[in-house]
């Protein structure tokens, strides 16, 4: 799935490219509105088009359109490691959100340590504290996974009901060790004064926090694509989604490269943490506990497995959430759920199925 | 059925005691406790044991790891607080909500069962874990209807509230009143619906369960039964909850989210029953009773450790009474590592072993 | 078991060699003590009915199921215990019953993942296109959407654009069509004649009779008959006996 559209646009541009002859028998290529991940951009598109006919005001619409695609960005962050971790090693960590919660603290003690910067910086110091704390997230929380997978994950491969329970135990011990090391206040997190307020044309108002966060998340995607298609290392993990048998066949360590995604996935969960704790400005140890419930959703939607399927989903659900609370404000959360079932009695496996190798 | 329900006891003569000493307890527990928390204790923990034993039946019969037991749990209480709350105390009602509350379960697990097996069995655990916290959001959406946040505070028919007196004598220096009948009505209600269940596992139902259990594999070629079994095994499970929930709302006469729904009422459920032990109804009683006292006295014996430590930052925050939870949690992922059958299990196969 | 049959024993030396192997896939015992030998620079052809343990013993060869009891030889090395890896990197090359293509990825990638610095040598490459001409054509095509036979193709392919000390082959003919399988014994016939050991599995007698220098025939999880090619081919009852009919329809 991952290449198809790239395929496909090669396809059509490269010239030269040799055609179907009749000595070799040959499938054309699926016609282009069958292929999933086209489709489901269509769809996310067609969200935007309902969400602008169903909220009258445009500039209303412009604005939650904005935080649907900043929740969308970092909702794709925070589920990228969980659907790839359950993809390559068919591992399902209910303690992901752990991960979040983590790096939320983490990102929120590493800005405390530079309280004249954020009070008197500019908007590109508080940048690169901003960076600097997703980094500080990422490290830590890439070290803890690395912890959590040695003792915890590895006993239980290929066990999806000890799965779950390990990880659900390990999430509580997690989240209590948050309580023990920043104690059981929420904390407020105010975002610096350059990331507050907001710019304006016209009639429209763009929150600058959104629009970072949207930059951030598209920065990040287009990186994860790069790494997917254009290094042996992402070639390897789009390999092993498919079938790590077949991996390791060809002589890789599949191990080594699971602890690899599993350690990068959960840096990601943490930097997700980072960014959102600074988008709702407050953190307790329990964000990554319900954001895990998106999470599974939007994992759910996309294709357990599927990259691009996570950020199809990510943002559908970050759309939907926003135009669904402007409208119906009780509604977001079943609106979201209510997706999921309808995706699922669409498509089983999800938005962008990821094809097993065995079938 | 006496005699079925005796062969399935567990053969552990540890194990046995254990039982027998905590039905003992429970069966006079307002005549051997003093005091109306203790009472309220034991309440609890006979409801908690049906509710755990309900959601064994489906974890370790079938393998299934549910978030949304609390849920059914949820419906059965919220189905009688409202009715108590908008119509009017009396049994006549209780019973049409209890009914209803089994009907609208039913409906949900079927619902919930046949959404999750267009899908892989794995997503059942997320799938049930959105659909809770949906419900959460619901229940503190409607308020009109279940009071929000809040919950409600309801009054239940007078014979069973301390108000209404039996006799006007002490007797063993306890008060015969309605409040003593309530707990014998729970614990007859419990009992009853625990030995169900265990009639239940040891029917040839049961034992289709835990072949399937057992056989994944051959399972999933059987295919259509799989799907039956699975789905009336949710079914059962979830109106066992239901009826527990039902209780837990005439005891508390009150119902909220805190008290019927929130995760962590299910995460203490998935404790109690890994603790305890899967698969083994008795680890229910095991679990649930160890969870309770641990919550009353790990708190105590951690005060002491955290006094002790009082001047070592971390130490010190690591052995808060607050913090029981992280030992548990701890414990929890021991467990399931080490002893994936759980306290009941370990004992039942380490007899085996020497024997 | 029978090597003895074999004529020219001085001649060859044996590149793998599987002795008394047992195994078991989760609660079931399938293979009961394996024995049998691949002789270097030839290829061999492992037999027998469906459900007679071939897979399981190339799988087991592999290190994808482990072996219970035995050995398994490559040259002088032991093998058994060492994982997939391993084997892989020693220079055992594996061609799956289901063919193992990566769908989603494109030829040129399935391809290139098997290279070992992740670039091709431009010889090796002409070298395989010249056995398949097909997978040049569709070189950025997702893997997914070639046919069964260019899919076989693009396995064999994947199994040898490096050098190996073996290539463990299941069943390349598996729902082919008749033209497409002659290729196939084409291009395992250039193989072979540069100097290739395979063990390969197929039911196609024809495929097996032809390419094939060595025969091991399983039943039943065991080796039930071991002996050069041609003595097969010329006893008829023997394989009557036990390949059954199906394998004389075949021819
Ligand atoms: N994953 C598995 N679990 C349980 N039993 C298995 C498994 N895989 C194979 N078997 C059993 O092992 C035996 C041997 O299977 P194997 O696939 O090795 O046969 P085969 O000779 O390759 O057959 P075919 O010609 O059909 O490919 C069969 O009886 C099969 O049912
Ligand atoms: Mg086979």
């Amino acid at each position: 799935m991952t290449t198809q559209i790239q395929t496909l646009i090669k396809q059509l541009t490269k010239r030269g490219e040799p055609m179907a002859d009749n000595s070799v028998s040959v499938q054309p290529l699926s016609h282009w509105h069958q292929n999933a991940t086209v489709q489901s951009g269509l769809l996310l598109v067609a969200f935007a088009f309902i969400g602008f006919v169903l909220i009258p005001d445009p500039a209303a619409w412009m604005t939650l359109t904005i935080a649907g695609l900043a929740m969308g960005m970092m909702l794709f962050v925070m589920t990228s490691g969980f659907t790839l971790v359950f993809g390559l090693m068919d591992v399902l960590n209910f303690g992901h959100g752990a991960f979040i919660s983590f790096g939320a603290f983490v990102g929120f003690s590493v800005m405390a340590m530079f309280p004249e910067l954020i009070a008197a910086g500019s908007f590109w110091t508080h940048i690169g504290l901003f960076v600097l704390a997703m980094m500080g997230a990422a490290v830590v929380v890439g070290l803890l996974s690395w912890a959590f997978e040695r003792l915890i994950i590895r006993h239980v491969y290929g066990n999806h009901l000890m799965q779950i329970l390990i990880t659900t135990g390990g999430m509580i011990v997690a989240e209590e060790m948050i309580y023990v090391l920043w104690g059981h206040e929420e904390r407020a997190w105010l975002k610096p004064d350059s990331f507050q307020g907001s710019f304006q044309f016209g009639d429209f108002v763009f929150e600058k926090y959104r629009l970072l966060a949207v930059i951030m998340g598209v920065v990040l995607f287009i990186l994860l694509r790069w790494v997917f298609t254009h290094t042996r290392l992402g070639l390897l993990i789009r390999a092993g989604v498919e079938n790590r048998e077949i991996v390791k066949s060809l002589g890789f360590n599949i191990e080594k490269l699971f602890i690899l995604v599993f350690i990068a996935g959960s840096a990601l969960a943490g930097m997700g943490g980072v960014m959102w704790g600074l988008y709702d400005e407050v953190i307790t140890a329990h964000i990554g506990q319900n954001l895990m419930i998106t999470v599974f959703i939007v994992a759910i939607i996309g294709g357990l497995g599927s990259i691009e399927g996570c950020f199809l989903a990510a943002l559908m659900v970050g759309l939907l959430t926003n135009y669904v609370g402007f409208i119906f404000p009780k509604l977001a959360l079943v609106s979201t759920l209510i997706l999921m079932v309808a995706v699922l009695l669409w498509r089983p496996k999800g938005l962008v199925p990821v094809s097993k190798g065995d079938s | 059925m006496f005699q079925s329900i005796r062969d399935t006891l567990p053969q552990s003569r540890i194990l046995r005691g254990l039982l027998a000493v905590i039905v003992v307890s429970l069966l006079l527990a307002p005549f051997i406790f003093d005091g109306s928390r203790a009472l309220d204790t034991a309440a609890r923990l006979c409801i908690f044991i049906v509710l755990v034993a309900s959601y064994d039946l489906l974890l370790g019969y079938t393998g299934v790891v549910s978030f949304a037991h609390t849920l059914f749990f949820g419906i059965g209480a919220y189905s009688v607080a409202i009715a108590f709350d908008h119509v009017a105390p009396g049994f006549g009602v209780l019973l049409v909500a209890v009914v209803v509350a089994l009907g609208v379960s039913t409906v949900v697990a079927v619902t919930i069962g046949l959404v999750s097996l267009r899908v892989k069995a794995i997503f059942y655990a997320m799938i049930t874990l959105a659909v809770a916290s949906v419900a959460t959001v619901l229940v503190s959406q409607l308020y009109l209807y279940t009071g929000g946040e809040d919950g409600m505070t309801y009054r239940i028919p007078r014979v069973l509230t301390p108000a209404f007196k039996l006799l006007d004598d002490k007797v063993l220096g306890v008060r015969i009143n309605g409040k003593l009948l309530n707990y014998y009505l729970i614990f007859t209600v419990s009992t009853v619906l625990f030995l169900l269940m265990v009639r239940i596992v040891a029917s040839p139902f049961g034992k289709v369960l835990k072949a399937l259990r057992e056989n994944d594999f051959r399972a999933e070629a059987i295919g259509y039964t799989t799907v039956y079994y699975r789905t009336a095994a949710t079914v059962i499970s979830a109106c066992m909850a239901t009826l527990a929930g039902v209780l837990m709302a005439i005891w508390l006469r009150y119902t909220g989210p805190d008290s019927v729904l929130s995760l962590n009422i299910m995460i203490d459920i998935l404790l109690m029953v890994v603790i305890g032990g899967m698969g083994s109804l008795y680890g229910a009683i095991i679990g649930a009773t160890l969870l309770v006292l641990a919550r009353n006295y790990l708190n105590e014996a951690m005060g002491v450790a955290h006094n002790a430590f009082i001047d070592v930052p971390i130490l010190a925050e690591l052995f808060n009474p607050e913090r029981w939870l992280l030992w548990l949690g701890v414990l929890f992922v021991v467990m399931v590592y080490f002893f994936p059958l759980g306290i009941v299990g370990r004992l039942v196969r380490g007899r085996a072993d020497h024997g | 078991m029978t090597a003895n049959l074999q004529r020219n024993v001085s001649e060859t030396d044996d590149l793998l060699r599987l002795t008394d192997v047992h195994t078991h896939i989760g609660q079931y015992h399938i293979l009961h003590g394996v024995s049998f030998r691949v002789p270097r620079n030839q290829v061999t052809m492992l037999l027998g009915r469906n459900g007679a343990g071939k897979t399981t013993t190339m799988r087991t060869i592999m290190g994808l199921w482990p072996a219970h009891s035995g050995q398994v030889h490559l040259k002088d090395r032991a093998i058994e215990t060492l994982d997939t890896m391993t084997i892989a990197r020693s220079g055992v090359h594996y061609v799956p019953e289901n063919m193992g293509i990566f769908a989603g990825l494109t030829v040129e990638e399935n391809v290139r993942l098997a290279t070992r610095q992740n670039r091709f040598n431009q010889d090796r490459l002409t070298w395989v296109f010249g056995l398949f001409p097909a997978l040049e054509k569709f070189w950025h095509w997702p893997a997914g959407q070639l046919s069964g036979g260019q899919k076989q193709m693009l396995a064999i392919a994947r199994a040898i654009i490096e050098p190996c000390e073996i290539l463990l082959v299941d069943e390349p003919s598996k729902g082919l069509a008749p033209s497409i399988i002659e290729s196939l014994i084409r291009a395992f016939r250039e193989l072979k004649d540069a100097d290739t050991t395979i063990l390969m599995v197929e039911q196609n007698f024809r495929m097996a009779s032809t390419l094939g220098d060595h025969v091991a025939i399983m039943d039943d999880g065991c080796i039930v008959h071991e002996s050069d090619m041609a003595s097969f081919v010329a006893d008829k009852d023997k394989q009557a006996s036990l390949l059954g009919l199906s394998m004389e329809a075949h021819q």
